[in-house]
């Protein structure tokens, strides 16, 4: 058996699935390409495939990771070439390589993610304008943010945001929209979304954007060490 | 030239379900215009997830774009949210794969699927920027065509649609694509009249602005009179003599987000004799033509294979009936071994048989298995031809007790003709036994029966063609009937919603007037009709009544024998005189045996078509078409 770990991308139609329907998606890719997929056992077996992380509908993403279990050790590059002729509109395997059948879960070690946010202005907004808002943000020591859960009652949870967003937020405006680039630490209590650091901006800094029109684009996603150094998902995990 | 439609991600983000509006799926075929001599955009009224379980545009779709000389796409009623959302950015419909407005196709074809899509239709006419009525779209306007079996009674949709096909198109869309490219290349003669006096001429084509329909002086239904020397007085509908090499897709377009039936289909054959005189479907789709296992095994392969599928289900009217059912079931689990695909069916026949093949291809969920006994008593399922015993179902059952299965669906319907409390008294004496069967064969009590009734519709072109349906009242008077007599909580009772049901009679039986009532309703906002949460019935109400029709006249009226019905000039080929006959020994309470491989019941169809069974199992009999497997 062995487990290979393929660099992917979610953009253009498939930006709009939400996380299970994305990874039914690729089971059927898979399956196209005609790989010697592992099942598990038991009366309902399903695919040996995990994701780094679960995308939210309307989040597209230029890289994500996903490893495959295989029952026959076939070469990255046809792997990669089968999946790729095989690939609906959305969906590309942008890279791979075998890694220990033991290493950790993707889930667990994909910690940290940067995200690109757009979303339209209500008002003209200079690039000082927006360095103004942005500065007050990233120089604040704590921002709350207050989840609210619609699912049965109405509790109300305080996320700091701050314990999340742990880079600068820095940004840029052009054709009406505004564009920021911003990190997502998860820690042991979760991650905030992006679309709750919108709406936090909006609504507490005065960014004049709409808290709801906003698409975020996930640009890339990382192990981030306690010392602050970002490394691949690629890394470390080679084969012995 | 034609602008496609752009939509910006963030505000498509806003709507529920975005991915239903963005195309880009697999084996999805998106052709250059500028290199196509035809386009056609294949409309289903309602959403992506109905619309694209649907397999008969699935069929034309892939069909047609087989054609290096056409380009098919596909067009699917918005949800309101989206609607709102066009309507306010002023995005006219358009088409998944291009983004083409589909004002801009040379014809755009609806399915007409069930009557409660009819409100779709328009409003879908009109998102697109097109006039609803017929008579008001130019000669810049696209051909608009439907098909499907409500063309089998078109008449509530004559002002709205410029011709109907009937029957199976696989053959006769080649011709009309043909005719359509060759008007084009012509120059367009005579304009767009001058394409449907041309195609009028063709099997299986209606083109109902060439007729006048005429009413007596009590206002009945009197004649659909030609005004056009090309217009038949009788449109046959189109069939395909080879079933088992005809056209079917291989490559089906797989939907990114999950569908009603998200999974590989295979027509096993079309057609159903079983006669069960409420039926339309097995009167529209005669004569049974069976495809043989290999040609279905090869079939499933490369869909499953172009797909990347894990489920193949086994569809046509009655599965179970197919003849070689046991070959094919283990070809297919031989051909798939080790390959964790799975094969379902989606539909039971009431016998032990059935629970046999079921107990092969469900090796491993027992979630449930679903009879339709239709009717309670041996008497009414007599009236209704339901050739099915009360030892057949307990036998059935008893076969999926025995083998784990503890759920058990029951389809009953009620309002039926001569039905009486007795008749539905047997519904839940029936749902007794099953559960009395379940708890004597295990010696437990978690046996689960459901039963579920539904108002009858009386539709045309079958033998119950003139009975009238119940007033609602009546309806609601027998679902607590029954509800009254079931006081087992291992016994749950589901009823439909009455008024519904009324609502597709009217339209089921109506004629040209009806179009009337289409509009009010339309213009006052319905649309979704089929939707539950969508449907207000006291708007369509309101609707009849501006129209200034009483829709008894068309859901309660029992008709006479003798009377002229607005569907009399499109024909399955079956005989009207047969469906009479059928209609008094339904009286009688007589039954008439399946033709499949008994003598010929004399429906009409073979001869008046030119087609023959075809059963792989029969033997050759009656001079039928028979082979063996």
């Amino acid at each position: 058996m062995a487990r290979i770990r393929l660099a992917v991308k979610k953009d253009g139609a498939l930006q709009f699935l939400s996380h299970l329907d994305f990874a039914r998606a690729v089971r059927y890719v898979i399956i196209r390409a005609n790989l010697p997929i592992c099942y598990s056992e038991g009366f309902n077996p399903h695919m040996k495939l995990s994701f780094a992380s679960a995308l939210g509908v309307g989040v597209s993403a230029d890289i994500e990771y996903l490893d495959m279990e295989l029952a026959e050790k076939i070469p990255v590059s046809d792997v990669m070439e089968r999946m790729n002729e095989m690939s609906p509109q959305g969906f590309a395997v942008l890279d791979g390589r075998y890694v220990d059948p033991k290493a950790p879960k993707l889930m667990a070690i994909a910690n940290y993610a940067v995200y690109t946010l757009r979303g339209p202005l209500k008002e003209d907004l200079s690039q000082d304008g927006l360095n103004a808002i942005l500065q007050r943000f990233n120089e604040a020591p704590s921002v709350p943010y207050e989840k609210v859960s619609h699912k049965g009652k109405h509790r109300v949870r305080t996320i700091e945001v701050k314990n999340h967003v742990i880079d600068a937020i820095h940004g840029h405006v052009k054709d009406g929209d505004v564009y920021l680039t911003a990190g997502i630490y998860q820690t042991s209590e979760g991650a905030i979304k992006p679309i709750q650091v919108w709406e936090v901006l909006e609504k507490d800094f005065g960014l004049p954007v709409h808290a709801d029109m906003m698409l975020a684009r996930r640009t890339g996603i990382f192990v981030r060490k306690d010392d602050g150094k970002t490394a691949s998902l690629f890394e470390g995990y080679d084969e012995r | 030239m034609s602008h496609p439609v752009e939509i910006d991600p963030i505000l498509l983000s806003k709507v529920s379900k975005p991915a239903r509006y963005v195309g880009g799926e697999w084996n999805s075929v998106v052709k250059d215009h500028d290199r196509v001599k035809l386009t056609v955009a294949y409309c289903f009224p309602d959403v992506y997830e109905v619309a694209m379980s649907h397999l008969g545009l699935r069929i034309l779709y892939a069909l047609l774009n087989e054609r290096p000389d056409v380009a098919a796409e596909r067009v699917y009623a918005p949800w309101p949210d989206m609607e709102d959302l066009m309507r306010t950015k002023g995005y006219p419909l358009f088409s998944l794969e291009t983004k083409t407005p589909v004002r801009d196709f040379d014809m755009v074809g609806f399915t007409l699927q069930y009557e409660m899509s009819f409100t779709n239709i328009l409003n879908m006419l009109d998102l697109a920027g097109m006039p609803i009525f017929s008579k008001d779209r130019g000669d810049d306007m696209p051909l608009v065509a439907a098909g499907g079996p409500c063309a089998y009674n078109a008449e509530p949709l004559a002002d709205y649609i410029d011709i109907f096909f009937l029957g199976e198109s696989e053959e006769s869309t080649q011709l009309l694509a043909d005719t359509i490219i060759a008007w084009k290349e012509g120059g367009k003669p005579g304009g767009k009249k001058g394409l449907l006096k041309e195609l009028a001429k063709q099997p299986g084509n209606y083109v109902p602005s060439f007729y006048d329909a005429e009413y007596d002086e009590e206002g009945n239904f009197k004649a659909l009179v030609p005004t056009e020397p090309e217009a038949k007085a009788e449109i046959e509908k189109c069939v395909v003599a080879d079933v088992e090499h005809v056209f079917f897709p291989t490559k089906p377009i797989v939907p990114n987000i999950d569908i009603v039936h998200n999974r590989a289909v295979l027509e096993l054959f079309r057609g159903c004799s079983r006669g069960c005189r409420f039926c339309q479907a097995g009167m529209l789709y005669r004569p049974i033509r069976e495809k043989t296992p290999e040609q279905l095994v090869k079939l499933a392969k490369d869909i499953v294979a172009n797909s990347g599928y894990d489920e193949i289900s086994l569809m046509s009217l009655s599965s179970a009936d197919y003849s070689c059912l046991p070959e094919l079931v283990d070809q297919l689990l031989e051909a798939f071994k080790g390959q964790k695909v799975s094969v379902s069916l989606p539909s039971l026949r009431v016998d032990s048989f059935s629970v046999d093949i079921a107990k092969k291809v469900q090796q491993v969920r027992k979630s449930g298995l679903t009879f339709a006994p239709e009717a309670g008593t041996q008497r009414l399922r007599d009236v209704i031809n339901k050739g099915v015993t009360e030892e057949d179902l307990l036998s059935a059952c008893e076969n999926a007790f025995q083998n784990g299965w503890s759920t058990v669906k029951l389809y009953f319907m009620m309002g039926l003709p001569t039905e009486t409390d007795e008749d539905l008294a047997g519904i839940a004496d029936l749902a007794y036994k099953v559960l009395n069967l379940y708890r004597s064969v295990t010696h437990k009590n978690n046996g689960k029966v459901t039963v579920s009734v539904s108002s009858f519709v009386p539709k045309s072109h079958t033998s119950f063609q003139w009975f009238g349906q119940l007033p609602i009242e009546e309806i609601e008077r027998k679902q607590q009937y029954i509800k009254g007599l079931i006081r087992d909580k291992h016994i749950s009772y589901h009823y439909h919603d009455a008024k519904t049901g009324r609502l597709e009679a009217t339209f089921a039986r109506g004629d040209r007037r009806m179009g009337k009532v289409l509009y009010e309703a339309w213009k006052l906002g319905c649309k979704f009709d089929g939707w539950t949460e969508m449907f207000d019935y006291d708007r369509w109400m309101k609707a009849f009544e501006l129209a200034g029709i009483d829709p008894d006249y068309y859901a309660a009226r029992n008709r006479s024998l003798d009377e002229a019905l607005p569907w009399d000039h499109l024909t399955s080929g079956a005989a009207k005189n047969y469906l009479k006959q059928e209609w008094r020994r339904a009286e009688r309470a007589e039954l008439t045996h399946d033709c499949r491989r008994l003598s010929c019941t004399g429906c009409g169809v073979c001869p008046n078509l030119g087609v023959s069974i075809i059963d792989r199992k029969a033997g050759d009999a009656h001079g039928k078409n028979t082979f063996s497997c």
